[in-house]
């Protein structure tokens, strides 16, 4: 492609301002500020466009504003250009109003015939020229080119070989790129042996926290199983309470057993004593009968005196009056008193046994006790105790009977032990619920510790992932460039090396041909007889420069996809050289214009000379007071 | 005829942690205090719905599930809550476990000594009859033959102990015509599960609505779901409240309960009557601001201001701030393109929000506009690379694993460009 004209109608401080351009060698001359950069900013800003947007924080202005002229007047311009196969276009641009148009040579206007990207930019210029702005900048533009003389000038065009077969850029480094992925990688996430980043950090503390947590669970694991032993220790309290009631009630039932078969054992021992006083009750009537007999049968017979006596009867029969008297005095004296002392001993007799018996009382508590017994069973069998058969025989039973007497002794020696271990019991329940409450009160929390360690491990384990996330997409980046670089190697080295062995044959006529650059840094360069193995060290500066070149015209080839042969845009490339270094390049770049197109930009009167006497054909444009 | 009037509420969730309120980065979370902030707005929300109970004069309050989380609360909120419970009186409270407080060993539902008008429907005890009053409030055991259904597609786990398992064969006619369910009664059945579930969800205590309706009920409070849900289900008496105080991002807007009446004639005909009452003390809301354009933090930092007034105003740009600053919780996602190079300052749009709202975190996830379609056809290494990696990303099985291979192109093309990587 060569570049025909420029019109530049307004653009920076340049106005209504053309240019024209051949396919040769052109230079354009001119003193600093005298708007070199603008032209090439014209140049970029007609194919692609200017960026525009709002002033960055660095205060700097985007292109579109920077160039817009102070006036205000028109802002833009056209430019003519000239692809290989001979089609010539013009693309016009006003910024102002942010129109573009293209025209064939036959103006006619095919600008709808390109394909529109983002922002409505119209493609023309990577379909014409095959690359878009950042290569085009990267290819077309060449800037001073640092080589210096020394070994370092050798390094640098070593690094860039290197570069160039790496990543297709002599500017952009492959190493720099893994590297940098490598560092992220490092910083942010660390290395499986590492402890010091981020995630082996994050790694720890989590370790920690997870295992803090865990304690934390066990002790309220702890606490509520405290808290279950207190609640079941005092349900067995209340258990433990209400068999001691009963046993209260079975204890008052054996005692009250006990009583009623004392009671009947006197019963029944009063129906034997009974019997007695009967006997003796009847013993003192006949006693009593008997007195009155003797007293009656005394009084009859002195009656039966005196009537006697009285009537002077005559009885055929007649006792003696000491007789008589003797008689009198025993049947009313002597046979009473006998008997009165006898019935008073059998009264005494009774009297005692009575006192001994109390059978009134004994009747009313024997009926006090059994009404007792009743209500006591009833209550155990309410509560569910029904192991009390030989209580109805007690109750059933008229007398004492000695078998229950044998049972009552057991039931009491069980219920002896029973009353024992309830009562040690109670005794170990209530130390065992103080203990228990005391350890509960120690282990009380009130805190929002757990929370806390949740909420950590949780955020912990969000960043976690987080990091793990951009570690495998940084190591997949790093992955697949590995992949390309490799891919470049196989694929675009050849092709580098060719076409620089071919660029390298042209400009040193046929010297050098064949250049290969390895990781060694090594460079073979092989002449065209023998096998040259040249070490970078090694090359002159004339040769670096050479070769610099020719790696810039085999880039600018290969990066192309239409195989548009671009100019080259050269911007104050011989500041660093001396004249015979500079005469060198020149002859160089004269040999290339017979291909392409070069524009050179200087400064410097004297290399404006110089290229005139050594180059053929050059057109020179003089930037004056512009 | 009866007539009853109750609050329903579910998923209070008391003492839980609160884990999207985050740690200041780098250190560890030494008490920003915020979330222990949180866990009192819980209490706090609590408190307020049983006041509300009692100026609303309801007689009965529902909590279908989840009150507190057994795995972190604390005796003192028990005690807390019981004693808030006691001073209710004459209204009584109707509890039914959750996934979350279950029933079971170490359960407070079952240790615990609950005030007289508190009734815990579980283990053994699946529903509370009050004749006097003419109603019946129902468990989860109180109708086994519900679980284990048939309708379901695809999997799911046995629901957890607080009913019993047990596919008895559901008939069709249900409880009502076995006598189980008394139709003059006011019958109202408390739930905590998944409604209608659909395979891929959450899956805990799947419930049909369809065998729901079919039990005879006047009012079926649901819990489970945090976000609320009105008039579920064909006849439309299935309610589910949501958390009365969100939990989280994925709780956004406002929350609270229901207060509702239900009237029963003697002819068996009934209205039911349910309002929706906000109670949330606190608010999340998630902001996706696209920075496209924006070339400063100050810039951004407006549209973010602007996103916020909208929410503080809510609807219609109220002259008085709906939505105190204080109440808000945001989660502010930068998203769009920007300018290569352009390092958002997050500290800066931090330290402006601080203050005026309760809680901010700022993600970013704009990225640089890059032109992958000129740039995959760029010969060269970043070409070639953009290729593979649009390749792959292609590739993706699913949205997770696109992100992060997006994510390492952006990476890649910046280390190629720049020779650096921004993380």
């Amino acid at each position: 492609m060569v570049i025909k004209r420029l019109g530049i109608k307004g653009f920076g401080r340049l106005e209504e301002f053309e240019i024209r351009l051949t396919g040769g060698i052109n230079v354009i001359y001119g003193e600093n500020e005298s708007g070199k950069t603008t032209i090439q900013w014209f140049i970029k800003g007609m194919f692609y466009g200017l960026e525009g947007g709002r002033e960055r924080e660095d205060g700097s202005k985007p292109p579109l504003k920077r160039f817009e002229p102070w006036d205000g007047s028109q802002y833009g311009g056209f430019l003519e250009y000239v692809l290989d196969d001979g089609s010539s276009y013009t693309v016009n641009r006003d910024f102002n109003r942010n129109t573009v148009r293209i025209m064939d040579s036959s103006f006619n206007d095919i600008t709808h015939t390109f394909e529109v990207g983002k922002d409505r930019k119209i493609k023309f210029a990577e379909e014409h020229l095959g690359l878009n702005e950042t290569c085009f900048e990267k290819t077309v533009f060449i800037k001073q080119m640092e080589t210096r003389i020394d070994s370092s000038g050798r390094q640098e065009i070593l690094n860039r070989l290197i570069n160039a077969q790496e990543t297709g850029y002599e500017d952009v480094s492959f190493k720099a790129a893994e590297k940098a992925l490598l560092d992220a990688i490092k910083t942010c996430t660390g290395t499986g042996r590492s402890t010091t980043r981020p995630l082996d950090k994050i790694a720890e503390r989590l370790g920690m926290l997870k295992e803090k947590l865990g304690e934390l669970k066990k002790k309220r694991e702890r606490f509520s199983e405290v808290e279950a032993y207190i609640k079941k220790t005092k349900m067995m309290i209340i258990k433990n309470k209400r068999e001691m009631d009963i046993l209260n009630v079975s204890g008052e039932l054996i005692k009250t057993a006990r009583e009623l078969l004392r009671l009947k054992k006197i019963k029944g021992d009063n129906r034997m004593a009974a019997k007695n006083i009967k006997c003796m009750k009847n013993t003192k009537r006949y006693l009593d009968a008997g007195i009155i007999a003797a007293c009656l049968a005394a009084i009859a017979l002195v009656l039966v005196e005196r009537i006697i006596e009285m009537y002077s009867l005559a009885v055929g029969f007649q006792l003696p009056v000491a007789a008589r008297v003797f008689l009198v005095l025993i049947l009313g004296l002597v046979v009473p008193g006998i008997l009165l002392l006898a019935r008073r001993r059998v009264i005494n007799n009774q009297r005692e046994l009575e006192k001994k018996l109390g059978v009134e009382s004994i009747k009313n508590d024997i009926e006090g006790t059994r009404a007792k017994l009743v209500s006591l069973v009833k209550r155990l069998e309410e509560e569910g105790q029904l192991k009390y058969p030989w209580v109805f025989s007690l109750l059933a039973a008229e007398e004492g009977e000695a078998d229950i007497e044998s049972i009552l002794n057991e039931e009491e020696k069980t219920w002896m032990m029973a009353f024992e271990r309830a009562r040690d019991e109670e005794m170990n329940l209530a130390l065992k619920l103080k203990e228990y409450e005391t350890i509960a009160a120690s282990m009380d929390y009130d805190d929002e510790e757990i929370q806390e360690a949740a909420e950590e491990i949780e955020e912990l384990e969000t960043r976690k992932k987080n990091l793990e996330e951009i570690r495998f997409s940084l190591n997949k980046a790093l992955e697949v460039l590995q992949e390309s670089r490799i891919e470049m190697q196989r694929d675009f080295l050849p092709l580098l090396n060719e076409r620089m062995g071919y660029y390298l044959c042209s400009i040193t006529e046929g010297r050098y041909r064949d250049i290969r650059a390895d990781d060694r840094l090594v460079i073979k360069i092989m002449g065209p007889e023998n096998i040259d193995v040249v070490n970078a060290s090694q090359l002159s500066s004339g040769t670096v420069d050479q070769v610099y070149i020719a790696l810039r015209l085999a880039l600018a080839d290969l990066i192309t996809s239409r195989g548009e042969r671009l100019p080259f845009i050269m911007d104050e490339v011989f500041s660093q050289f001396d004249d015979t270094r500079t005469r060198e390049t020149v002859k160089i770049l004269d040999n290339l214009s017979w291909d392409r197109q070069v524009v050179l930009f200087t400064c410097k009167k004297r290399e404006v000379e110089m290229i005139s006497e050594i180059c053929g054909k050059v057109n020179i444009i003089e930037l004056t007071g512009v | 005829m009866g007539c009853i009037k109750f609050v329903h509420c579910a998923d209070v969730h008391l003492d839980a942690p609160f884990s999207s309120l985050g740690t200041k980065d780098g250190s560890p979370l030494a008490g920003t205090g915020k979330s222990a902030v949180r866990r009192m707005d819980l209490r706090n929300t609590f408190r307020k719905i049983m006041d509300i109970a009692r100026e609303e004069g309801a007689g009965y309050v529902f909590i279908s599930g989840d009150l507190y989380e057994h795995g972190f609360v604390r005796k003192s909120t028990i005690n807390y809550v019981n004693s808030i419970f006691k001073s209710l009186e004459d209204i009584k409270v109707f509890i039914v476990p959750g996934n979350h407080d279950p029933w079971g060993k170490g359960s407070y539902y079952m240790d615990f000594e609950w005030a007289d008008n508190v009734y815990i429907l579980a283990g053994n005890r699946t529903h509370a009859y009050f004749e006097e009053e003419g109603i019946c409030i129902y468990g989860p055991g109180a109708f086994p033959g519900i679980y284990g259904d048939r309708d379901f597609q695809g999997t799911f786990k046995d629901a957890v102990n607080t009913i019993k398992s047990g596919s008895e064969g559901f008939d069709i006619k249900g409880p009502v015509n076995r006598g189980l369910v008394n139709p003059g009664f006011i019958n109202i059945l408390l739930m905590h599960g998944t409604l209608d579930f659909k395979i891929g969800q959450d899956n805990y205590n799947p419930l049909s609505s369809r065998r729901l309706e079919s039990l005879g009920m006047d009012y079926i409070a649901l819990g489970h779901f945090h976000k609320r849900m009105d008039g579920l289900g064909s006849q439309g008496i299935i309610y589910n409240p949501g958390s009365p105080e969100p939990l989280g991002f994925d709780e956004p807007g406002e929350h609270g309960i229901y207060v509702g009446s239900v009237m029963k004639k003697g002819n068996g005909e009934k209205v039911l009557d349910v309002k929706f009452k906000v109670t949330n003390a606190k608010r999340y809301e998630v902001l996706r601001i696209d920075i496209s354009g924006c070339v400063t933090d100050e810039e951004i930092m407006a549209r973010i201001n602007d996103a916020i007034a909208r929410i503080k105003s809510a609807a219609g740009g109220a002259a008085v701030d709906v939505v105190p600053g204080e109440a808000l919780l945001l989660s502010i996602v930068l998203c769009g393109y920007i300018e290569q190079g352009f390092k958002v300052d997050m500290e800066y749009l931090l330290s402006c929000l601080e203050g005026r709202v309760f809680y901010a975190k700022v993600e970013n996830q704009a990225v640089p506009g890059y032109d992958f379609d000129e740039i995959k056809k760029e010969a060269g290494i970043k070409g070639l690379f953009a290729r593979k990696m649009l390749g792959l990303i292609e590739e993706a099985k699913g949205d997770y694993e696109r992100d992060l291979l997006v994510k390492a192109l952006y990476y890649g093309i910046q280390a190629i460009e720049e020779g650096k990587v921004d993380i």
